[in-house]
């Protein structure tokens, strides 16, 4: 029977996962050889749906991991196959709306998981237009339209 | 210390924003509240589209100016590989990206370009394009492109090489049509001048006929063009010294012939990285291959290097065990067999290409995928895996199967680009 570890979300909500799968991200896992996590963790700043989805990718994450390993010994080229189903689960994985995606982000740079904030970091600006990304972040121009004609122009290819 | 509490304040004051904003009172700021280490650097570093950093650039001043700060993290560019693979008349156009996911051709792509396309050759992120036996240069980042003039004469499946300058946009493509003992001959276009020519390049003799690259793809570095020529030297050709070449001689334990038994079968790539010129060499013989790195590491006395000091050998690879190397017979036909007694599947790896800033990173072709060989560590990576009808193309012999592009922040341009292609909307995503 491993051991199991409490996490406690924002809303206060409880969250009983392994601790291998705990172990994934680097701030728990020095708590855990501190041995400072009986009576649960405590995330302030990690509500229960971002909670939720951060230990989904511990899980899967784990498993890929322990799958991985118990094939090592007859392993041929397209054993990787593997690696690209994982990728493929990540991809979909962070098929979520703008804010649940920054959530995310912010969790897993405050747990340090480093395959999960890279994976929202990359997908955060992807594919969106200057517009897009104004209105998703609520960031006012703060070019003027002299200023921006000009940054428009060196990059001119990017917006025929 | 310090720095974690500010962080845990900053997530704090970003929740509670959020929250206002649920109610719609205010729609704040989200990302700006954020310390700039903390998370913009990182994402920003994340971006290896330049469409998308070029995005963010026009955000505001303040993102501008963290990107400009931050770039370092952008001047290598990512590597991609693209495969003229499919089972229709032409091949078609399918990226497969080391970092740079979710890039594909055909997102791109003007009706006038749609599938099948077959790309001849490259140079930095600019793409020497065959369609209906017309000519095209292509910018998949840009999306620019021109369609060049009809090369009166010349037939196609001839070994072809890109060249340019890609900040001020100027191009030659050249076309190697013949070659006898010490003479080629060469159809050389000109993107200033919009027109096709013939040349003929005088050589000392090496051999008692013409030569034969190794891949038909010519090599653009240092300004010149390069074909190896196979068990010859590395012909170098620049445009504009019209009418000559740089012949690049192979030390004498290169050579097949003196280093190899004689029923070995070699085959070879001309490959850059980190600034020099490497030729990997694959040698099979009956029961082994062997893998050498080459490096060029004194271009103008032509001294080459071994990169590593032993051979590597494939054969005992662990990955590779259900493979038979034996019959050197069925490896001519380049593809993939069974062996009809062992009924093992015959392994015919071909060197693509070096990782262009790790030279033991070396990328190979195998029968039914696209592997990436750790020399250092012996770790072979899967990139992509080929489907068994895509090993028919038309192409398989006449061109190079894979060719590699390298993308960088700033794209290249491309002359007189009339045209521009039209991103397709598969998939919007909104917020």
């Amino acid at each position: 029977m491993s051991k199991k570890i409490i996490f406690e979300s924002s809303e206060g909500e409880s969250f009983e996962v392994d601790e291998a799968v705990a172990l994934e991200c680097q701030t728990i896992k020095n708590m855990i050889e501190d041995d400072c996590t009986d009576g649960g963790i405590p995330l302030a700043n990690v509500n229960s749906a971002t909670l939720t989805k951060v230990i989904d990718y511990c899980k899967k994450h784990v498993e890929a991991a322990a799958a991985a390993e118990a094939n090592a010994g007859d392993k041929d080229i397209y054993g990787a196959n593997k690696d690209i189903e994982l990728k493929t689960w990540d991809e979909e994985f962070v098929k979520v709306d703008q804010p649940l995606l920054f959530d995310l982000m912010l969790a897993a740079n405050f747990l340090i998981i480093p395959g999960l904030l890279d994976l929202t970091c990359k997908t955060m600006m992807r594919g969106k237009t200057v517009l897009q990304i104004r209105e998703i972040f609520h960031i006012k121009k703060d070019y003027t339209d002299a200023e921006e004609a000009e940054v428009r122009k060196e990059n001119a290819w990017a917006f025929e | 210390m310090g720095s974690l509490r500010k962080r845990k304040r900053s997530n704090l004051y970003w929740i509670e924003r959020r929250r206002t904003r649920k109610r719609k009172v205010e729609k704040p700021n989200l990302i700006d509240d954020l310390p700039e280490s903390l998370v913009l650097h990182e994402i920003f570093s994340k971006l290896r589209n330049p469409r998308d950093l070029v995005s963010c650039k026009n955000v505001s001043k303040r993102w501008n100016s963290l990107i400009s700060s931050s770039s370092s993290s952008h001047n290598n560019p990512s590597l991609a590989l693209i495969l003229n693979t499919q089972p229709h008349q032409y091949a078609t156009n399918d990226i497969c990206l080391e970092v740079w996911k979710g890039f594909d051709l055909s997102n791109y792509v003007d009706p006038e370009f749609d599938p099948p396309m077959c790309v001849l050759a490259s140079c930095k992120d600019v793409l020497l394009c065959m369609k209906s036996e017309e000519l095209y240069i292509v910018n998949p980042v840009t999306m620019q492109w021109t369609r060049l003039p009809d090369p009166c004469g010349a037939t196609w499946g001839l070994p072809i090489g890109l060249i340019g300058n890609g900040t001020k946009g100027l191009y030659h493509v050249v076309m190697l049509e013949m070659s006898t003992q010490s003479c080629f001959r060469l159809f050389s276009f000109d993107s200033m001048l919009g027109t096709w020519k013939g040349v003929g390049v005088q050589h000392p003799p090496w051999s008692q006929s013409g030569w034969c690259p190794t891949q038909y793809q010519a090599l653009p570095f240092n300004g010149a063009l390069h074909w190896l020529a196979e068990d010859g030297p590395v012909v170098a050709y620049n445009p504009n010294h019209q009418n000559t070449c740089l012949l690049i001689h192979r030390s004498h334990d290169m050579s097949h012939a003196s280093s190899y038994c004689a029923d070995a079968i070699v085959s070879e790539t001309l490959t850059v990285s980190t600034g020099h010129l490497r030729i990997l060499q694959l040698v099979a013989s009956v029961d082994r291959q062997h893998l050498y790195i080459w490096t060029l590491a004194d271009y103008k006395r032509s001294i080459w290097r071994r990169e590593h000091d032993e051979p590597i050998s494939f054969t005992d690879l662990p990955w590779l065990q259900d493979w038979t190397f034996s019959d050197l017979n069925y490896m001519f036909m380049s593809r993939f067999v069974t062996h009809p007694e062992t009924r093992k599947r015959i392994l015919y790896p071909k060197p693509l290409c070096c990782h262009p800033y790790n030279p033991l990173l070396v990328y190979f072709c195998l029968p039914e995928s696209i592997v990436s060989l750790d020399v250092a560590t012996r770790q072979m990576k899967l990139i992509t895996t080929l489907s068994k009808s895509s090993t028919q193309g038309v192409h398989w012999n006449e061109y190079d199967k894979v060719i590699p592009m390298t993308m960088q922040l700033d794209p290249s341009l491309i002359p007189d680009h009339g045209h521009v292609l039209q991103r397709r909307r598969k998939h919007r995503r909104f917020f």
